[in-house]
């Protein structure tokens, strides 16, 4: 159950499985082009399952939805610094990002001289408030000892100060189920009253829809994997010159290029193997499939044999982040004028607004990012595309009118529209971590299953890569 | 309600007495009033009418340019099809009640239904006829219901099984709420296995997105009322001549000047005795009462100060909602009667299900289609730019059926996700969702009092969007 033996025994699964490939290669040689695996989604969960097939020797071909790979990892070219619409930073226990940015030799920048809280204000209720003044702030309802506090800080304080696990992998052990309860229920357990939670929970939230959706173990895992992180090295890292480089060197380095535009609507499987249906009517066979697709979208995909229950009902009910960013370019540093700082963290639909400093140096300011979420998120995505990024314009022009005439808005990103991905991350609902959890990567007769929704013991990133490998071993196992 | 109709006549009592204090007071400066509506909806609407009636002085803000909210009639195709709210049940008594009190015609349209299923199966991309439905390797069910096209075994199960019987108003009694479970569970109990509820259910869902995330007691009360409808007048459905538009737009046009467009409502404050909406424009209402229609999935993005506490604010961020989009598509030639197909198709796809529209002279004449997208096939559209998703639809209507080639055009397209007023359509109560929240989702809170088809509690729809004005508007008399 714990994860050095999980580990160990994966390698002795990888090693049996080299010879297994080896044995299969050399019978596959009379055959006519029939793959062995075929790759669902070039994200990063998809990539490294191909890449670990391929060095085991096995005839691997990944197929993607878009017109190019990365998926949840997508810098916007077309903006000064080219900030990440997705994937931002890697912490430093990000060992398997770490390990691939080093095969491809790829440089890495210290990002935390760029990501210092840059919110010096809050606006609240119509009002400006210094950070400095938040604690004698009469719109300051929380509790004493919580006042001193940003209102963004005091969830993951509360979640550090009664961390109820003792390590990262304790929140899909049944031990921990009884904490799968709403957060909701914790903070008001906690002294909390219902205005109060709203006010530091619910604005801006960082999970879910609310703090009625989200499961506290998520959460209490979410603190305590973050912890770990920063205590294999205090660092945050990113790829000099955007994510992106990195699932593009992985991709690079596939023998069978990718194939884009490959929009899966359905996957048949017998006992020999399965065959993935694209729109475009191309017929993918193979011996074995990785679906990495994101379960709001895999509800879409038709299975001919049924996937069974919990599964099926975790990729029809679990619910996805909404997220949605307006990406803006500042003509002056207009935020010299009104000195409030560049950065706000608001209760507007402007949402949080976050400096980028993405220059050569560590402090240019090279872009501004609205980040909408939950249901500002939604709310924006109601929006057509240019009415969405002239709202929150004018919803920071109407809040600090300093910035009048003084943004331009060049990008909008929302996740939840995005048809290949519809949210941003997995949220898992009270209820839903002991349920699904353990469940939904499990294979479905050749089928596995990939993506961040399926990693254990990582989240983001890493758990999109942590995923793919332990596909990669499943499927090189069973060959 | 035997005590509810007695203590209806206690208020009114109340009311006139009310009424002759209002009458006595100066004129108020126009953002005041004595009751604020938020929401020219039939709930809104009939909030505003009963109240109005009972002397008292109301005014009504609408966020969007027209009355109605989700009973849409699009006026501008054949036909006037309806975007939203479509038949009115013969135990529609409210909504009958107000379209004869402000003349708006109704005419039965119940001999149009059949219409409805005049329409082919498609599963992936094969058409599948009927004959060959019960052999065909694509049909999961078991048993007799092997016979039965794929829309049948709901209604049916619903109707021979439905755990409440005829007593519709049961699904609120607390000895009903072992069955505040999801559809699936109730399914499975019933025998069905997973590949049978997808096509039963999850595939042109009515209720939720799929059968796990709507509540079988909500969906048992859906058909035990809906059977009820056809009790009391079998072959009998409503439309309003023109489309049921005319109805919200008859009450409105009635209120005159009191109902203010455009007024999209951003907070609600109540400040000492008073009440106050805060809109987008800046403009502020104030009133002594507050009767707020907004749909839940709307209310989240309304700032209410102080906030509504425990089970009812949490209803309001949770509660689900139903995802429906719409296109509505004109046949420049009937090309149905080329290809040997009937018109509708039934499909499990993003498509959904495309229905013939018999609202031409003729019961039989095919005046428009209406393609409904429900829950995650909707979703999927509104991925989708408007403009690609009208490609997308014509596109996949084509290429099933290659008569239709240039052939159909699409005259309107409404999302109700997308819809900032309603963010969806119907409300969904949730498995478990039912017992948590029924006793708590309209109480008023402080001087605001809430109404709307999602806090009804003996109807549906629009009639269950006019009980609960007529609720609302009650209270507040009791109230002042």
């Amino acid at each position: 159950m714990d994860r050095r033996s999980f580990i160990q025994s994966s390698a002795a699964v990888a090693a049996a499985s080299v010879v297994a490939a080896a044995a299969n290669a050399q019978t596959k040689a009379n055959k006519a082009k029939a793959l062995d695996v075929v790759v669902i989604g070039a994200g990063l969960s998809g990539l490294r399952a191909a890449l670990d097939l391929q060095d085991l020797g096995i005839n691997v071909q990944v197929i993607e939805g878009r017109d190019r790979v990365g998926g949840r990892v997508f810098p916007l070219q077309d903006m000064p610094g080219k900030p990440e619409a997705g994937g931002n930073t890697f912490g430093g226990g990000y060992g398997r990002i770490f390990d691939m940015c080093d095969r491809f030799k790829l440089p890495l920048r210290d990002y935390i001289p760029r990501s210092r809280l840059n919110v010096t204000g809050l606006y609240l209720q119509g009002q400006h408030i210094a950070l400095k003044d938040w604690a004698n702030s009469p719109l300051n309802i929380l509790p004493e000892k919580w006042k001193k506090a940003p209102p963004f800080g005091v969830a993951d304080a509360l979640y550090h100060e009664y961390q109820l696990l003792t390590n990262p992998d304790d929140w899909y052990d049944p031990a921990f189920a009884k904490h799968d309860i709403a957060v909701h229920e914790f903070f008001k357990e906690k002294g909390f009253n219902d205005a109060q939670i709203d006010l530091f929970f619910n604005t801006n939230i960082a999970y879910g829809t609310s703090s009625h959706d989200v499961s506290l173990l998520m959460m209490m895992y979410q603190e305590i994997w973050f912890q770990t992180m920063s205590a294999v090295a205090p660092v945050l890292k990113a790829v000099i010159g955007g994510n992106h480089m990195l699932p593009d060197a992985m991709a690079g380095a596939l023998k069978n290029e990718v194939h884009f535009n490959k929009n899966v609507t359905g996957i048949r499987q017998d006992k020999n193997g399965a065959e993935v249906v694209c729109t475009d009517g191309t017929v993918y066979k193979a011996k074995r499939v990785i679906c990495t697709i994101p379960m709001p979208i895999l509800r879409y995909v038709k299975f001919d044999s049924p996937l069974p229950e919990i599964q099926h009902e975790a990729i029809q009910t679990v619910p996805y982040f909404p997220m949605t960013q307006v990406h803006m370019v500042p003509k002056t540093e207009f935020w010299k004028d009104d000195g409030q700082g560049p950065g706000m963290w608001t209760d507007t639909m402007a949402g949080w607004v976050m400096a980028n400093r993405f220059a050569d140096d560590d402090n240019t300011i090279t872009s501004l990012t609205a980040w909408l979420r939950g249901g500002m998120s939604t709310r924006i995505d109601q929006l057509s595309p240019e009415d969405g990024k002239k709202m929150v314009i004018s919803e920071i022009e109407r809040v600090r009118p300093a910035a009048k005439g003084k943004l331009e808005s060049v990008h909008i990103k929302s996740w939840v529209r995005d048809p290949f991905a519809g949210g941003d991350y997995a949220i898992w609902g009270p209820g839903q971590v002991k349920r699904f959890v353990n469940e939904v990567g499990k294979p479905h007769g050749c089928v596995h299953f990939a993506g961040e929704h399926t990693g254990l013991s990582n989240r983001g990133m890493e758990g999109a890569m942590e995923s793919g490998e332990r596909a990669a071993q499943e499927a090189a196992g069973s060959l | 309600m035997r005590t509810r109709f007695i203590s209806r006549r206690g208020l009114l009592q109340t009311a006139t007495a009310v009424a002759a204090v209002a009458g006595a007071r100066p004129l108020r400066a126009a953002t005041q009033a004595d009751v604020l509506i938020i929401g020219a909806g039939l709930s809104g609407l009939r909030a505003a009418h009963d109240l109005q009636d009972a002397g008292v002085n109301v005014q009504v803000i609408e966020g969007r340019n027209r009355a109605g909210g989700r009973v849409l009639s699009l006026t501008n195709i054949p036909g006037n099809p309806e975007a939203g709210g479509n038949g009115i049940g013969a135990g529609y008594g409210r909504m009958i009640d107000s379209a004869q009190r402000f003349k708006v015609e109704l005419q039965n349209i119940a001999d149009r239904a059949p219409m409805i299923f005049q329409r082919e199966l498609v599963l992936g991309n094969e058409i599948i006829k009927e004959k060959d439905w019960e052999n065909h390797p694509k049909n999961p069910f078991k048993g007799p219901m092997k016979k039965m096209m794929p829309w049948v075994p709901l209604p049916l199960l619903m109707t021979q099984k439905n755990p409440l019987g005829k007593n519709y108003e049961d699904w609120y009694d607390p000895k009903s709420f072992g069955l505040d479970i999801s559809m699936a569970d109730w399914f499975r109990a019933q025998g069905l296995d997973d590949a049978a509820i997808q096509l039963a259910y999850n595939t042109n869902c009515d209720h939720g997105s799929s059968a796990d995330d709507v509540s079988a007691l909500m969906v048992a009360f859906v058909y035990s009322w809906g059977n009820m409808q056809r009790d009391i007048e079998p072959r009998a459905t409503y439309a309003a001549v023109g489309g049921n538009q005319a109805i919200p737009n008859a009450m409105a046009k009635a209120l005159g000047d009191k109902v203010h467009y455009n007024k999209a409502v951003v907070g609600i404050r109540t400040e000492g005795n008073m009440v106050e909406a805060v809109c987008a424009d800046g403009s502020v209402y104030k009133a002594k009462k507050l009767v707020c229609s907004v749909p839940f999935a709307a209310l989240r993005n309304v700032k209410i100060d102080p906030i509504v506490p425990g089970a009812q604010g949490k209803a309001i961020r949770t509660m689900g909602v139903q995802s429906l989009t719409q296109t509505h598509l004109v046949a420049k030639k009937p090309f149905w009667e080329n290809d040997g197909l009937k018109p509708g198709l039934w499909t499990d796809g993003v498509l959904g299900n495309v229905m013939a529209q018999p609202f031409g002279k003729n019961p039989t004449d095919i005046s428009s289609f209406t393609v409904w997208h429900r829950g995650f096939a909707a979703q999927q559209i509104d991925r989708m730019p408007e403009a690609d998703a009208k490609k997308f639809v014509i596109a996949e209507i084509e290429r099933l059926r290659p008569s239709a080639k240039g052939k159909l055009e699409v005259k309107g397209f409404k999302s109700w996700g997308t819809d900032p007023f309603s963010c969806g359509d119907w409300a969904i109560w949730q498995p478990g969702q039912v017992k948590e929240f029924i006793t708590e989702i309209a109480k008023p809170h402080g001087n605001i009092h809430f109404c709307g088809e999602h806090t009804a509690r003996s109807n549906r729809g629009m009639e269950g969007a006019m009980e609960s004005g007529e609720r609302a508007a009650q209270e507040v008399l009791q109230s002042i």
